[in-house]
């Protein structure tokens, strides 16, 4: 259980975290998602314990986190964005040393690592800086584990990792916020976003957002379009001129356009003919997290814009 | 393309790496600066002001003329006086005086008459460079007082001729002494003619380290090397390993405190230390021959406490700083270089100027030198070696805490 | 005419087959995506075709030239590697003048196609800004510019977007777009699934092998449950 208020964060001049609100129950997962440099490993810095010099009240577990530090970092398991644990130490080295330092008994790997030591466990004699980086990231899980916390913190845990592994590794969260924990951990993968419980949108620092991932889609007001028939390239210069377009991109062979909610996108086909595109394939597409994201940074951007 | 251009675009870019880099440039322009600041200041120096006791038993006017001379040459500086043969290895026990002159009576009588230097030093061998600088002054006083005694030299006219009544030492002081001059002149020009020309020297007599073993000078040099590598730059690079690897943080969310981390460290140090500790022990003896001449546990406890104390001066940097290799630099900087030239290894404290020990008197490497000479050359016990012994224990528990308190209030600031 | 077409193009290391005869080509213009897990071969792959190792069997002509050209080859193309390959303490400009002299560009040369990079970015003004201050976002984006400096025919770019955030992924991919239309052939390796439909083509590869190859759209209406994650190996039960 983790409640933050009104937590800010500056370094010197910059304003890294402004303002942040939320909680974070037993049993949820709540993701973080944001831009390089939103102030996403800030918040875990803080959240972890690491930086107490902040503004604002974080409580996890009930205990205010400033005056109760040790007592908290008990009940947090830490997975940081870097690969931190020991290369030149095997799997099994790097698992029987933290446990050993939380002063946990390791006789048993399975029960320490569950469903994860069972991927790990063929190359427990493996020195860890030889691994891939999905088992890195599975073993850098598991040493988190091993003092059975309460409250997991994973930044990034899924970047630059192959698909197969990051779904392995969405499914043994999913397991472990079945267990009870809460569970907090960022990304920047749009199709990885909706496996959370709520999502925590951030931008430089700012708080745009904090909703169910599927609300967050529901609640996408513009109108999203996809034009083919021409080459890509044509279509973008075309269109990219359209005063009611607020947002043109390139995807693949198509163009997708973002335009206000109330637009009638017939009236795309006469402005392709008047520029000589000739016959053209409009119809709207769903739109995706990564829409709704954008969308949000776009309305954010043009609000701090106005003030 | 023009290979030519390719490396113009490499150099240019190198230079301006190196003008932004504020650690490339301290490393090329500030570290040779201060090298050869330290080294040409250190080998710049004389070996001078040595202190030094005196047994004189000698009444007569040449063993005076001797002393005067002694006293007033810029090597030496007399400091005691004795009184009896039996005071001789007293007088080492003074920490500054490394030579006792000893004039036997008869000493002038001697010189005069028979053309003999009846003179005896006394000398610390345990600091070898000091010891010959000061047979060296030594003889170049007694050949001074021989030169003195001697006709001068006229060309196309060797000594052999009546000595003239005004002769050349004809100055004030030594005027009164003329007699026994012509006398003594009389008798060295025939011992000069009779013995082959050879001047006589004093007769030399090393303690503490007799035959001058050059093998056994560099030891306590190299021990203290080696302490510094293991225990203070190994240490701290294994320290920011963690620091740049990211476990430290990891580690700082465990229970685990500060303090034990860093003790859980520094035991496999500590072990590599006392394997060294043994190995140069064992080394020294069998290939150099050196034995310890004071206590083999002495030896031991002052070897541990050096490495010790070069742990938390390891932790110290470790803890300043957050890179491998700043840490590197940083021991090789304040560490190494100035433990190397400043500790009394290559160049004597006691004869450094005055600002300079102080510094030297900081680094434990000098108690280390002066203790570690102590205890394998003169044989002393830990009573004489207390001052250096509890500096090195005193000195690690300071920078030890200055390295953990830095250290909390970096990992929790505020 | 294909700027790459590679036939039976194998590599061992050892024991190992990381590549394993590898029949690709990529034509004029197009962008072909490698997508594939760790350990599936990408990177060795665009390691040969870029000249950097040598092929253990098996031909490819690569920009017009054969595979052991390297010199020509290298010449001829441009590559973004997996980190980020600029000079942090150097400002935009001078990494810019570093790699273009490196290519034999002039002065004037590296200014003219500089600037128009930097406009189509949009970050004209932070010319003479030290690459480390710059937004993490935009660097990668400015380590393409540099890459197609010397205006090359072919680039490849190794898993440009790892690490990358969607914003700073469609400013990323915007430029290449723009390179492709302007005629150059772009070889691109992802992890990101929702990216392959970037591309105009994509090659799924799995233990050195090509498994599959064709367009996203193409690919997708193939994969079960019409979804692309689908078309990798079965996850262990």
């Amino acid at each position: 259980m983790i409640r933050a208020e009104n937590i800010s964060r500056s370094f010197g001049r910059l304003r890294a975290l402004n303002n942040l609100n939320f909680t974070s129950a037993r049993g949820e997962i709540l993701g973080i998602m944001g831009a390089n440099g939103a102030g996403k490993s800030t918040l875990f810095q803080i959240l972890a314990t690491l930086d107490s010099c902040y503004e604002g009240m974080l409580s996890m577990e009930g205990l205010d986190a400033r005056k109760h530090r040790l007592r908290i970092r008990r009940s947090i398991g830490y997975v940081p964005g870097q690969f931190s644990l020991y290369g030149d130490l095997t799997i099994r080295e790097n698992l029987l040393f933290f446990s050993s330092v939380y002063g946990c008994r390791a006789e048993n790997m399975a029960e320490i690592g569950g469903a994860l030591w069972e991927g790990l466990a063929p190359f427990a004699h493996r020195q860890a800086r030889h691994l891939s980086g999905g088992m890195k990231q599975k073993l850098s899980l598991c040493c988190a584990l091993v003092h059975n916390p309460s409250i997991l913190l994973l930044d990034e845990p899924t970047t630059g990792i192959d698909p197969r592994s990051r779904l392995e590794i969405w499914d043994v969260l999913k397991s472990l916020k079945q267990a009870g924990k809460t569970i907090l951990v960022s990304t920047h993968y749009m199709d990885e976003a909706c496996f959370a419980d709520r999502l925590l949108l951030l931008h430089r620092g700012e708080q745009l957002s904090t909703d169910a991932p599927q609300s967050m889609i529901a609640s996408y007001e513009k109108k999203l379009v996809s034009v083919t028939g021409a080459p890509a390239q044509q279509l973008y210069q075309v269109f990219s001129t359209h005063p009611d377009a607020e947002s043109c991109y390139l995807y693949g062979n198509s163009l997708h356009m973002v335009l206000p909610g109330d637009f009638d996108i017939r009236s795309l086909d006469v402005w392709g003919t008047t520029h000589h595109t000739g016959p053209l394939d409009i119809r709207p597409i769903r739109p995706e997290m990564e829409d709704v994201f954008m969308d949000r940074i776009r309305t954010h951007q043009q609000s701090s814009a106005w003030t | 393309m023009n290979p030519l251009k390719g490396i113009g675009a490499i150099a240019a870019k190198e230079a301006r790496h190196i003008r932004r880099d504020r650690r490339s440039m301290l490393i090329l322009f500030a570290l040779p600066a201060v090298i050869v600041g330290i080294f040409g200041f250190v080998l710049s120096f004389e070996i001078e002001n040595n202190a030094v006791a005196v047994l004189n038993q000698d009444r007569g006017a040449l063993s005076r003329k001797l002393l005067h001379k002694t006293e007033v040459s810029r090597t030496f500086r007399l400091v005691e006086e004795l009184s009896a043969t039996a005071d001789i290895h007293q007088a080492f026990s003074r920490e500054d005086i490394k030579m006792v002159i000893v004039i036997p009576p008869g000493f002038s009588r001697a010189l005069t008459q028979e053309g003999r230097l009846d003179l005896h030093l006394w000398l610390d061998a345990s600091e070898p460079k000091v010891a010959w600088t000061m047979e060296r002054g030594m003889k170049n006083i007694t050949g001074e007082l021989l030169r003195d005694l001697l006709p001068p030299y006229v060309p196309g006219n060797l000594p052999i001729r009546p000595l003239p009544v005004s002769t050349p030492l004809a100055d004030a002081r030594q005027t009164e002494h003329l007699p026994t001059v012509a006398l003594a002149q009389k008798a060295l020009v025939q011992n000069t003619l009779t013995q082959n020309a050879l001047t006589p020297e004093p007769v030399i007599h090393f303690l503490y380290n007799p035959t001058l073993k050059k093998e056994a000078m560099p030891i306590p040099g190299l021990i203290m090397v080696i302490f510094i590598l293991v225990s203070s730059i190994m240490l701290s690079i294994s320290i920011n390993k963690e620091k740049e690897h990211g476990t430290a943080r990891l580690l700082n969310l465990t229970p685990l405190g500060t303090s034990s981390m860093l003790l859980g460290k520094t035991i496999p140090y500590l072990v590599i230390s006392v394997f060294h500790i043994l190995t140069v022990w064992l080394l020294s003896r069998h290939l150099f021959g050196v034995t310890v001449a004071g206590s083999g546990v002495h030896y031991f406890v002052l070897c541990v406490l050096f490495a010790l104390n070069a742990m938390t001066f390891g932790i110290l940097i470790s803890s300043l700083v957050t890179r491998q290799l700043e840490a590197l630099i940083i021991c090789w900087l304040f560490l190494f270089i100035p433990n190397i030239f400043l500790s009394g290894f290559i160049f004597p404290v006691l004869n450094m100027p005055a600002f300079m020990r102080g510094l030297a008197g900081l680094l434990p490497g000098t108690s280390f030198i002066e203790a570690y000479r102590g205890i394998v050359f003169r044989g002393t016990g830990l009573a004489e070696n207390a001052s250096c012994l509890s500096f090195l224990a005193a000195e690690g528990v300071v920078v030890l805490g200055m390295a953990i308190l830095i250290m909390k209030l970096r990992h929790n600031p505020r | 005419m294909d700027l790459v077409s590679t036939s039976e193009l194998t590599r061992c290391f050892g024991d190992f087959v990381a590549v394993n005869k590898v029949s690709v080509r990529v034509g004029q213009g197009e962008i072909l995506g490698l997508l594939g897990c760790n350990g599936a071969g990408k990177t060795t792959l665009i390691r040969m075709l870029c000249g950097l190792l040598k092929p253990t069997s098996g031909t490819a002509r690569v920009a017009g030239f054969d595979l052991h050209q390297t010199e020509m080859i290298k010449q001829h193309i441009g590559y973004m590697g997996q980190h980020f390959s600029l000079f942090d303490d150097l400002t935009v400009l001078e990494n810019m003048e570093f790699f273009g002299t490196i290519y034999g560009m002039g002065r004037k040369a590296i200014r003219a196609e500089g600037s128009l990079w930097l406009e189509r970015l949009g970050v004209s003004s932070q010319a003479r800004c030290l690459v480390k201050t710059l937004p993490s976002g935009w660097r990668q984006a400015l380590a393409f510019s540099v890459a197609m400096l010397h205006q090359p025919g072919l680039v490849f770019l190794d898993e440009p977007t790892s690490g990358l955030d969607s914003v700073s992924r469609r400013k990323l991919w915007n430029l290449i777009y723009t390179a492709a239309a302007g005629g150059t052939s772009v070889v691109v390796s992802t992890h990101y699934l929702d990216e392959a439909s970037y591309c105009h083509r994509i090659a799924i590869m799995e233990q050195g092998r090509i498994r599959l190859e064709g367009t996203p759209e193409h690919l997708r209406q193939e994969a079960p449950g019409h979804q692309l994650i689908n078309l990798f190996a079965p996850r262990p039960a």
